[in-house]
């Protein structure tokens, strides 16, 4: 898992992909706890980046290779995770230790927020999730770009 | 031209002219007063919409006496008060330090400039002729202004029942649709029809100005410039509930094998979950809420999830103490409410079920 001293990730576009386990998928809807460590994660929750993988890259090694349970992927965005005091670090894991490799493995990082902190924060992650709907499969649609209101001179 | 993007025109004229004084006074320490004419050599109109797009080009229009004022064309305040802004911009948006000639006073005067930005919207700040500029969004307005004191102003919309109306201080208070009491100040124009909603009890629509703390959550209404009755269908944006009635999301917990999410996950006690089923139905029907979504936890815990227009709601049940941790996060601002709940108490269901709704807004409807 992540060391002291792993990068940041600073673009804020950067997708964070989250795999849901079946259990906290209930009419389509994740639960807000898919969003937040559990008590087993370290304060850390497991992500995989737009960067260096596809939604369904992202599933197909967690599902196949892993051999772990989801229901899909579901994203946020490095942006949408700071914009909760959140910070998302690289975490690449190598083969060995790890049974597996995943080089676009990344963490959320929750360690310096209370436990309620994390619940309030991985409830609003889990809204901008959901609203973006899952994203493998289907492919939802993309984000749109921003144009400034007013150019001053 | 859009007549909304005039006010911002009238604030980044005000702003530009702050710092351009600040640095006149800097470098002019003996003098008293201001140049003649100081403040008429800056004026700025929107004179064009670039090709292509729908965004207006705010300009300045060039004025020959501030140079000859400075003995060298370059050196023209205005633009250097211009580039000052784009810089304190650029530096709210990376979190960076502030130009040191920008004082807490000019500061503060981000607070005109940009209040009736939406959320998706931003002002690109850049030399003549420039795309290349600083962009300003409510985020950097915001930290901007924070820098200087501890609140902020934005325009607000929102729609609520006026609950008590005051003729003396020419205000009313108003419960939101997410169960909060905001008070209004409003000029005596308005003060008929709030006294007419508290009467009827009817819902009014309320624009204007808004106070708010560092942490987003609106203090009150410095000033309403809008207050009407609302149209059918405000107040009541739902967020629809679980379309999976309480019995089937509870046949699925009660579906669960031991192990279903690791090897330490148990299996749910029946009995237990019935007990929930009880209490749920009893909650939905007493307080009339939406149908939440229900998920087992990995530590055996019961959650039942809520999204409402403006919460998320989470509320985890030990089933085996028949205790409660109810969590309500506001989607736009980090406000957040708990409360235990011990459900053997006296009490405890309506407590829990006053604090659901209280954060369920009116789209209680499944």
């Amino acid at each position: 898992m992540n060391e002291p001293g792993n990068p940041k990730l600073i673009d804020d576009d950067e997708m964070l992909y989250r795999q849901v386990h079946p259990g906290f998928v209930r009419d389509g809807r994740p639960s807000s706890q898919a969003f937040r460590p559990t008590p087993k994660d370290d304060k850390k929750l497991s992500v995989s980046r737009s960067t260096l993988t596809t939604a369904e890259g992202a599933y197909t090694l967690f599902t196949g290779s892993r051999g772990l349970a989801s229901a899909g992927t579901w994203g946020v965005t490095v942006g949408e995770c700071n914009a909760q005091g959140l910070p998302a670090l690289s975490d690449p894991l190598n083969a060995p230790p790890e049974p597996v490799a995943d080089p676009a493995h990344a963490v959320v990082d929750f360690s310096s927020i209370s436990k309620n902190q994390a619940e309030a924060r991985g409830a609003r992650l889990a809204r901008t999730a959901s609203d973006r709907g899952r994203l493998h499969p289907p492919i939802a649609e993309g984000a749109e770009g921003r144009e400034p209101r007013v150019a001053a001179e | 031209m859009p007549v909304e993007a005039l006010p911002e025109l009238a604030a980044y004229r005000d702003l530009v002219m702050a710092v351009a004084k600040g640095l006149f006074q800097a470098r002019n320490p003996e003098r008293q007063r201001l140049p003649k004419g100081f403040e008429s050599d800056l004026r700025l109109v929107m004179d064009r919409v670039e090709k292509g797009s729908a965004i207006p080009v705010v300009s300045r229009i060039a004025e020959p006496s501030m140079a000859q004022l400075f003995a060298t064309p370059s050196a023209d305040l205005f633009e250097e008060a211009r580039a000052l802004v784009e810089k304190t911009i650029s530096a709210g948006e990376k979190g960076d330090p502030v130009p040191s000639e920008i004082s807490k006073e000019i500061l503060a005067r981000f607070n005109a400039f940009g209040r009736t930005l939406r959320d998706d919207e931003s002002i690109l700040v850049a030399p003549p002729g420039s795309r290349d500029g600083a962009i300003y969004d409510q985020t950097v307005r915001r930290r901007l202004v924070l820098l200087a004191q501890s609140s902020y102003e934005k325009n607000v919309d929102l729609v609520g029942e006026v609950r008590a109306a005051d003729k003396d201080t020419e205000g009313f208070a108003v419960r939101t649709e997410d169960g909060r009491k905001v008070q209004v100040r409003t000029p005596p124009l308005f003060l008929p029809l709030a006294l007419n909603s508290l009467r009827e009890s009817a819902l009014v629509r309320v624009r204007g100005t808004g106070l708010f703390d560092a942490e987003d959550v609106l203090l009150r209404v410095v000033m309403a410039t809008d207050v009407s009755l609302a149209e059918e269908g405000q107040g009541a944006a739902a967020r629809p509930g679980c379309a999976t009635p309480i019995e089937a999301q509870i046949g699925a917990l009660k579906g669960l094998d031991a192990g279903w999410y690791d090897e330490s996950s148990k299996a749910y006690d029946p009995a237990q979950l019935d007990w929930l089923s009880k209490l749920l139905k009893n909650l939905l029907e007493g307080f009339q809420l939406p149908n939440p979504y229900l998920y087992p936890t990995p530590e055996g815990l019961a959650r039942a999830e809520w999204s409402s227009p403006t919460w998320e709601v989470v509320l985890n049940v030990d089933l085996d103490a028949k205790a409660a941790d109810v969590l309500a996060a506001r989607v736009d601002s980090e406000e957040v409410h708990e409360l235990p709940v011990s459900l053997g108490d006296v009490g405890a269901e309506t407590k829990l079920g006053r604090f659901l709704l209280d954060h369920m807004g009116q789209s209680s409807a499944a």
